[in-house]
């Protein structure tokens, strides 16, 4: 009865230490097979065409995971949700945005959401406008700051697969 | 003589001899003390009832006859009871019990799956990774140098904004450019 016991503590404690010696391993390795790189470039610009301000940021993420961005100044705050899923003929990028905008009379807090996709393949870029996308001002036109207003928000994401570093 | 209460009160139960009830008498008649204790028995004896002696006899009768009854001896307690196994019954009854629990911890052993089926199970992707202490450290610092942990928070110049149109998801090649007439 004794040989018994320790016979069935023996087997299970085997079973559970080859589990989980594994496990770290296999997860491990597909993520990095899986892993897909999101390169973002967040830019203000003003009058639709001059840079104002630029971020640059790059994370790692895998097929289905979101990466997830948020934007806050002025009168705006901006949540982007960026999301690739990889299908058998290619990838989709879906693109999320949620906005909080004040109005010019501080009343009144607008809010909107918006989800759209759109085919990708690796290395090519979208750009996302989750305000819209003001057309450039022609020079020397004159015009109001409501009806035209100088600064919009776009977010040029490119994807490509996740390549470790070397050394 | 003097005689004290407890002899008076058996000479009025007739509980003492006859050669001593002269003497009583002479007490009772000699001592006022005496006989008044007396005359108080007396009356006290005639206030109490006194039961009939066929029912004094048949309530002591019967009372014997439960004394003479034999008691029955008090049942042992469950717990404090013996029982006598045989030893090669009681081994095989642990042993059963004992292959009945290990296939039941055996049970509980979480199945082994592909690492690929975390991947792809389901629409939404949450990993989760197992692992022992050591190796936490190294995945931690993974994740972190890979950029994957938390949201990426950008402050925007403090000026107005404004919803100019519907969000437009577009690919750079494809924008078609504003011809102005």
């Amino acid at each position: 009865m004794r040989q018994a016991r320790r016979l069935a503590a023996f087997l299970l404690l085997a079973s559970a230490a080859s589990v989980s010696a594994v496990e770290l391993d296999d997860i491990l390795q597909a993520l990095l097979d899986q892993a897909l790189t999101v390169h973002i470039t967040a830019r203000v610009t003003e009058n639709g065409q001059e840079t104002v301000q630029s971020y640059e940021l790059t994370r790692v993420t895998i097929s289905g995971r979101a990466v997830r961005l948020r934007l806050e100044g002025g009168n705006v705050t901006v949540i982007a949700e960026f999301t690739p899923y990889e299908e058998d003929d290619g990838m989709v990028l879906v693109a999320e945005g949620q906005i909080l905008l004040r109005r010019q009379d501080d009343e009144e807090v607008q809010y909107v959401t918006s989800v759209r996709s759109v085919p990708i393949a690796a290395g090519e870029r979208v750009v996302f406008y989750p305000l819209g996308r003001s057309t450039p001002q022609t020079e020397g036109s004159v015009t109001s700051s409501d009806s035209h207003p100088p600064f919009n928000i776009e977010l040029e994401v490119e994807i490509a697969p996740f390549e470790a570093e070397q050394g | 003589m003097s005689i004290d209460p407890v002899t008076l009160s058996a000479y009025l139960d007739g509980e003492v001899p006859e050669r001593f009830h002269d003497e009583i008498r002479q007490e009772l008649e000699s001592n006022p003390r005496a006989a008044l204790m007396h005359d108080r028995f007396a009356g006290l004896q005639r206030k109490l009832p006194r039961l009939p002696d066929e029912r004094v006899h048949a309530s002591a009768a019967r009372s014997w006859q439960k004394l003479q009854r034999p008691v029955p001896a008090a049942l042992p307690s469950l717990w404090r009871r013996s029982v006598s196994l045989p030893l090669p019954a009681l081994a095989g009854v642990a042993a059963v019990l004992v292959a009945i629990l290990g296939l039941g911890l055996w049970s509980l052993i979480p199945g082994r799956q592909d690492a690929r089926d975390h991947l792809t199970a389901g629409g939404d992707v949450d990993v989760t990774i197992r692992v022992d202490g050591s190796n936490m450290e190294d995945v931690l610092q993974w994740l972190v140098d890979q950029n994957m942990l938390g949201e990426v928070n950008i402050q925007l110049p403090e000026q107005r904004f404004q919803i100019v149109g519907e969000p437009v998801l577009l690919k750079p090649d494809y924008i078609p450019e504003v011809v102005e007439e």
